[in-house]
């Protein structure tokens, strides 16, 4: 289990925030962390690392704690066995791509698995370049592949969407979901936008007035997430909902579906993925409530 | 008379231990200065930049005083190391270590806090350790500023003359290097030594500007702020 419990003072724009944070996961989760900025995103993501030290708290990561202010364990970044990418990526700019990677991987040297991750972002032509000669996308790739080279069994990235066009953000989550799948490492994702991240993550925690908000998704087939559709449009209360309606209509939209639902006198378009869209046909009685926070379809009867 | 070649040799192996010293003390030092905060920070930067606004000779009195035998540090060299450093060559070193410190460290200083901060966090992250991190991945990106301030080490200790003429004095093949020569040409009225002297002072300064310039803009790309 990996329990984080911090609290932190933070100095955002010469005023003083603090931040309490409270969150449990298991490994192997995908995590996203968002809020406004300012609200103590990177902050939160840096106490994980070990760069910032919380003021009070603890931080144990299956077993081992790696921070406890009580009996002032602070386990140094270099023996945390994280990947971070940062959102300057702070790439090195007298390193080849392929050095950036030797580095990284220091004594492990697994030439195989280096080559795995150059093919998997296409950077295997680029070997020899140095960040300078790598397009914005490039970049972001290198700075991915960096933070995993030695097989981290936590990745942490601080906004690696923010400065990406659309096509290149679905192809960079398409990767990193991949090496998720493939590496099962645990992945905490910092983003200001919640849109970014939908469908990636099975936990989410909303960083908000120095508080922490989780929210689990037991089962990633509950979401109705849709990438680029905002999660404004979807129903989140705490109240339970309870709907029965039927489904009138699916038509597919640039990113996924909207589901035409007749609930009583009214209609309600509720966009949805591909797959959740894919249970349906029209006609089908569709039976509406949450769990979790999520909204949950299912049919009925 | 035939020249005698003893000062200019002795200004450049002057220079040259004073600078090869220099990098090895001031890249740790302007390393910790540049990323660390602490208490009287303030006064240990200004006791470093202090030889950029005091007269040399002020440095130069107060060094003869601490080095005279008769005072306790003088006392404590001689009789536990058997050093004297008052009107020798180690003396000199020792002068122009803490007279040309600013000049070493001021360039390393500015080049470590321009650099991200990241970059140190970043190669953390990947499980090196501080050395590591300073020498693969601060010091390379930092190559300018090092070789501004070996320049300006260098050419800084090569035109010394306070500091020198006060704990050195002007003994020859001992501390007699080429500004205290030039000095002492004219004193005795040889204006032909002292013209050869100055001109390949100012030839070599000269040429070591030329080619560090050439150098940096050539390999880095940028001219070097002196």
């Amino acid at each position: 289990m990996i329990e984080i419990t911090i609290e932190k003072k933070l100095f955002i724009s010469n005023n003083i925030h603090k931040l309490c944070a409270e969150l449990r996961t298991r490994p192997g989760d995908k995590v996203v962390i968002y809020g406004k900025s300012g609200s103590g995103k990177t902050s939160l993501l840096k106490m994980i690392a070990g760069i910032i030290r919380p003021d009070e708290g603890r931080i144990t990561m299956q077993g081992h704690t790696w921070f406890d202010a009580t009996n002032n364990t602070n386990l140094p970044i270099q023996q945390r066995g994280i990947g971070f990418v940062f959102q300057d990526l702070a790439l090195f700019p007298h390193m080849t791509v392929l050095e950036h990677l030797l580095f990284a991987q220091g004594k492990q040297k697994d030439s195989a698995y280096l080559d795995d991750l150059l093919n998997l972002t296409q950077l295997n032509n680029f070997t020899d370049k140095k960040p300078k000669q790598l397009s914005g996308g490039q970049q972001q790739r290198l700075a991915i592949i960096r933070a995993l080279a030695r097989k981290p069994q936590f990745l942490l990235l601080d906004e690696p969407f923010s400065a990406l066009d659309p096509a290149l953000r679905s192809d960079i989550r398409k990767e990193l979901d991949a090496l998720q799948t493939a590496q099962q490492f645990t992945l905490f994702l910092v983003s200001h936008d919640k849109e970014d991240t939908l469908g990636l993550a099975n936990s989410y925690i909303e960083l908000k007035d120095g508080k922490a908000f989780q929210q689990n998704n037991q089962s990633p087939s509950h979401s109705s997430a849709i990438p680029g559709v905002s999660n404004d449009n979807i129903i989140y209360s705490k109240d339970t909902l309870n709907y029965t309606g039927s489904v009138q209509n699916i038509y597919p939209i640039e990113l996924g579906y909207i589901l035409d639902i007749q609930l009583n006198n009214e209609v309600l378009k509720l966009p949805v993925d591909a797959h959740t869209a894919s249970k349906f046909n029209s006609g089908d009685t569709i039976k509406i409530t949450t769990q979790n926070g999520q909204i949950v379809l299912m049919t009925s009867g | 008379m035939a020249l005698d070649f003893q000062p200019l040799l002795l200004s450049l192996e002057l220079s040259l231990i004073t600078t090869l010293l220099l990098v090895a003390i001031g890249i740790p030092l302007a390393n910790f200065l540049a990323f660390t905060s602490f208490k009287g920070k303030s006064i240990l930067e200004s006791i470093i930049s202090l030889p950029l606004v005091l007269p040399p000779s002020v440095l130069g009195f107060y060094l003869l005083v601490a080095f005279s035998p008769n005072h306790f540090l003088g006392h404590f060299l001689e009789h536990y190391f058997n050093l004297r450093l008052v009107f020798s060559f180690p003396g000199l070193v020792v002068g122009s270590l803490i007279y040309s410190l600013p000049f070493m460290i001021h360039p390393l200083q500015a080049g470590f806090q321009s650099l991200p901060a990241n970059l140190k966090d970043a190669s953390y992250t990947l499980g090196k350790s501080k050395r590591e991190t300073l020498f693969k991945v601060l010091l390379p990106n930092i190559k300018p500023a090092l070789i501004t301030g070996m320049v300006l080490t260098f050419a800084h200790t090569l035109g010394e003359f306070g500091v020198v003429l006060m704990i050195g004095g002007n003994l020859q093949g001992t501390t007699r290097v080429a500004s205290i020569a030039i000095y002492d040409s004219v004193e005795s009225l040889d204006f032909h030594e002292a013209h050869i002297y100055s001109l390949i002072l100012l030839l070599v300064s000269f040429s070591i500007l030329l080619i560090t310039y050439s150098f940096n803009k050539k390999l880095f790309n940028k001219s070097i702020p002196l």
